[in-house]
């Protein structure tokens, strides 16, 4: 025997740990059924206290928020729904698909419906336009940057650059290239889109984000909103992991 | 001499000092945003510290810790709601300085307060953990195993009034620590190894993945409710004209001793929390104030910088106090120190008498790092008093989107290079969140899971080491009196809290009546 004739062996503790986890199981269901049982005779027919509907005292807003919306606990779940499955279709897709696409849609997807604050069938038409849009522009600019960086590396070989070689700096230059490029139509964008959301919405929006406007304007403010959260987010995220710390992000189609 | 100038050595490089500061300011941003709590910041940038050298990422973490301990104080000031239930006391008085017009002397105060008990602690460390460590190396695999036993008993109090849910989260831990092959056989342990060889899961799940999956995206999932809510609007704080004069804190001197005291021993006590620390010290200056009477205010509760000192000593002095068991036992003082511990075994370090014999300039590198994260802390808590309490009003349907996706990508990043492996971290970690969501909407503890897995290991080895050198004795554990000793300690203490649990329970059964 490997470990020796008196090594209690490799399923020893494993074992004892199943034990303790049967018996504190055991001991949770049986106190869960007594409290249960308890719970019903006290409600029995004649005691009108404890038959009376048991609620819960209603939290006061309090009074440093500008506006609380009240939990829908429906909305909360399909939330919570929604990101589950977007975040186990990230996991499974990321090595096929890759970083850039897969953590772009990810982002704009998360983003567009927390704004909502529900998941919401008629605003899908917009996701899949909006988030169409951005992981496009991601790829694009996606792109351009790394072409960006290979060249400099190539002239840092060439000319002997050390600092052109240099992972940090590239990165750097990197986020400055993006920024050029994003600046300006994030700007616009926001001119465009945001600034000019009317008034009405914007009052909706304040209400709280379940406040939907029936005419999408505020699908589409999210939509945007989104978008300028997930491009340089994706981009960011990659000259991070991957230039600084040279971690293997894949890229997937894009390859 | 050469072991300590060595230690600053490898914190005063320039990249370090850069990662500290990055550190205090991500920690200041995370603490300050409501419901984010420093074991989460601590546990996302975990895969960045992996990434670094092992003192400067341990000098960032810690950076990310002292910062999210002070962070957590600008809501309870300025909003009257705790940036984590570390900081509830701080509110007592800092949310009415702020209703007064004097938030920015309350988070001035509880800067002071947090760099007098981060520096407290961090002298009262390095005096204490070299003398624990010292006394340590007369352990054997025996008594190893009976403070790995000690240490997972800790499950008991940190689960509070749930001592069963906690045992059956620290039997879970352990289970998911016992995943892979054996280390000593090299047997594998699944079942239908057939299967599962070849696979990653034949070599267990990594500490990193489940961290992040269990205090990263399982509080992210559990946050989602919060996505409805509106923004918070902080109020504006200026530093014109408010900054305390030093000789107000100089009359607190007792206080903030008798604060530092409670903080750092409290905190050094296994599993007893900053919670219980910070409420102790908030009843001393309940006590101790209106003799000071240093501040304008009446008494404690309606505005006293005594009521924001002393919390916030103490809550600063239970960081350095944790890390004392920490780092010369190997057993962690809280959930947030548990993370850091496992920092820690990742890179190959192992804490304990051999961390201050083989590893002692990098001891003083921590200390060193933790001495200057506090004054990184006051001099961006002071030059950001308008800018930090801004964080407040970023949407939480922003910051959810970002954590998840950070949670993953750093699961991932563990691994560097391996696609395969770090693929499969992604999904230990999104798993794990799931579970952990569902363990906390159903009020199961977190802590004791993340003790099992850090604590698996050090008892299983140790306890199979002291069988096979006892030839098969079990009375090993009661022959050696410091064994005995730990393992009455654990018996005493899983009784303690049962005790406190039906204390407790029986409490809420007479409120209820009345």
């Amino acid at each position: 025997m490997p470990g020796g004739d008196w090594d209690p062996g490799s399923t020893a503790l494993p074992v004892a740990t199943a034990v303790v986890m049967i018996a504190c199981s055991l001991y949770l269901t049986l106190k869960e059924y007594l409290t249960n049982r308890e719970r019903e005779k006290a409600a029995a027919p004649g005691d009108g206290r404890a038959a009376a509907p048991q609620t819960k005292p209603r939290r006061e807003a309090p009074a440093h928020s500008r506006s609380e919306t009240a939990a829908d606990p429906r909305a909360t779940l399909r939330l919570s729904m929604l990101t589950v499955a977007v975040l186990a279709i990230y996991v499974a897709g990321f090595r096929q698909l890759g970083f850039v696409l897969t953590t772009s849609a990810l982002l704009f997807t998360l983003t567009y419906y927390y704004q909502l604050g529900d998941v919401r069938l008629r605003a899908v038409h917009v996701l899949l336009r909006h988030g169409g849009l951005g992981v496009l522009a991601t790829m694009v600019v996606f792109y351009l940057g790394v072409t960006a960086l290979r060249w400099s590396r190539y002239f840092g070989r060439i000319w002997e650059v050390e600092i052109l070689r240099n992972r940090a700096f590239t990165a750097f230059l990197g986020v400055l290239l993006w920024a050029a490029v994003l600046l300006p139509v994030f700007l616009y964008v926001k001119r465009r889109y945001l600034d000019g959301v009317p008034r009405e919405a914007e009052q909706a929006q304040e209400r709280g984000p379940s406040e939907i406007n029936e005419r999408g304007v505020v699908y589409r403010t999210a939509a945007w909103r989104a978008l300028m959260i997930a491009v340089p987010t994706t981009l960011l995220l990659y000259l991070v992991f991957q230039q600084l710390f040279r971690v293997a992000l894949p890229l997937g189609v894009l390859a | 001499m050469i072991d300590v100038l060595s230690g600053v050595a490898l914190i005063t490089d320039p990249g370090t000092i850069i990662w500290i500061m990055f550190g205090v300011c991500f920690g200041i941003i995370l603490g300050a945003i409501p419901g984010l709590t420093a074991t989460m910041g601590i546990a996302l940038m975990l895969p960045v510290a992996i990434q670094l050298t092992t003192a400067t990422g341990m000098a960032m973490l810690l950076a990310v810790y002292s910062g999210a301990i002070i962070g957590a104080s600008i809501p309870a000031i300025l909003l009257g709601i705790p940036g984590n239930p570390n900081a509830i006391a701080t509110v007592y008085d800092g949310y009415p300085l702020t209703q007064q017009g004097r938030g920015a002397e309350a988070l001035i105060a509880a800067t002071v307060g947090s760099f007098v008990g981060g520096i407290g602690s961090l002298l009262l460390l390095g005096l204490f953990a070299p003398l624990i460590a010292r006394f340590t190396l007369r352990f054997g695999p025996a008594e190893r195993a009976a403070l790995a036993l000690v240490g997972l008993t800790i499950i008991a109090s940190v689960s509070e009034r749930r001592v069963a849910k906690g045992l059956l989260m620290g039997a879970f831990g352990l289970s998911l620590a016992f995943l892979g092959p054996d280390r000593i056989t090299q047997t594998m342990r699944l079942p239908f190894p057939s299967i599962t060889t070849g696979t990653p899961l034949a070599n267990g799940i990594q500490l990193v993945p489940a961290l992040i999956g269990l205090f990263g995206i399982s509080q992210a999932l559990y946050d989602i409710d919060r996505v409805r809510s509106g923004r918070l609007t902080p109020p504006q704080v200026s530093l014109r004209g408010s900054i305390p004069k030093p000789r107000i804190f100089l009359k607190m001197w007792r206080l903030m001793v008798e604060s530092l005291g409670i903080g750092t021993f409290i905190g050094a006590i296994p599993g007893a929390g900053a919670s219980i620390a910070v409420f102790l010290s908030y009843q001393r200056a309940q006590r101790t104030a209106p003799a000071n009477a240093a501040s304008d205010a009446p008494e404690l509760g309606s505005g006293a910088l005594e009521g924001v000192v002393a919390p916030e000593v103490a809550n600063n002095a239970c960081k350095g106090g944790s890390l004392i068991p920490a780092l010369s036992l190997g057993i962690p003082g809280d959930a947030a120190t548990a993370v850091l511990l496992g920092a820690l075994l990742i890179k190959g370090v192992v804490p304990g008498p051999q961390l201050f014999v083989e590893e002692l300039p990098l001891v003083y590198a921590i200390l060193f790092a933790l001495l200057l994260a506090n004054i990184f802390m006051v001099v961006f808590q002071v030059v950001g008093i308008r800018f930090f309490p801004k964080v407040l009003s970023i949407p939480i349907y922003i910051l959810l989107p970002l954590i998840l996706v950070f949670s993953l990508l750093g699961s991932y990043a563990v691994e560097g290079r391996a696609i395969m492996a770090a693929s499969f971290n992604m999904g230990v970690a999104l798993i794990l969140g799931v579970v952990g969501y569902f363990l906390k909407k159903h009020d199961y503890p977190i802590a004791p899971i993340v003790l099992g897995l850090i604590l698996g290991d050090m008892l299983e080895q140790n306890f199979r080491r002291a069988m096979r050198l006892a030839r098969g004795d079990y009375t090993v554990f009661l022959r050696s009196p410091i064994a005995l000793a730990f393992i009455l300690l654990a018996i005493a203490s899983i009784a303690y809290s049962v005790r406190r649990a039906r204390r407790a329970k029986a409490a809420a059964g007479e409120d209820d009546e009345e």
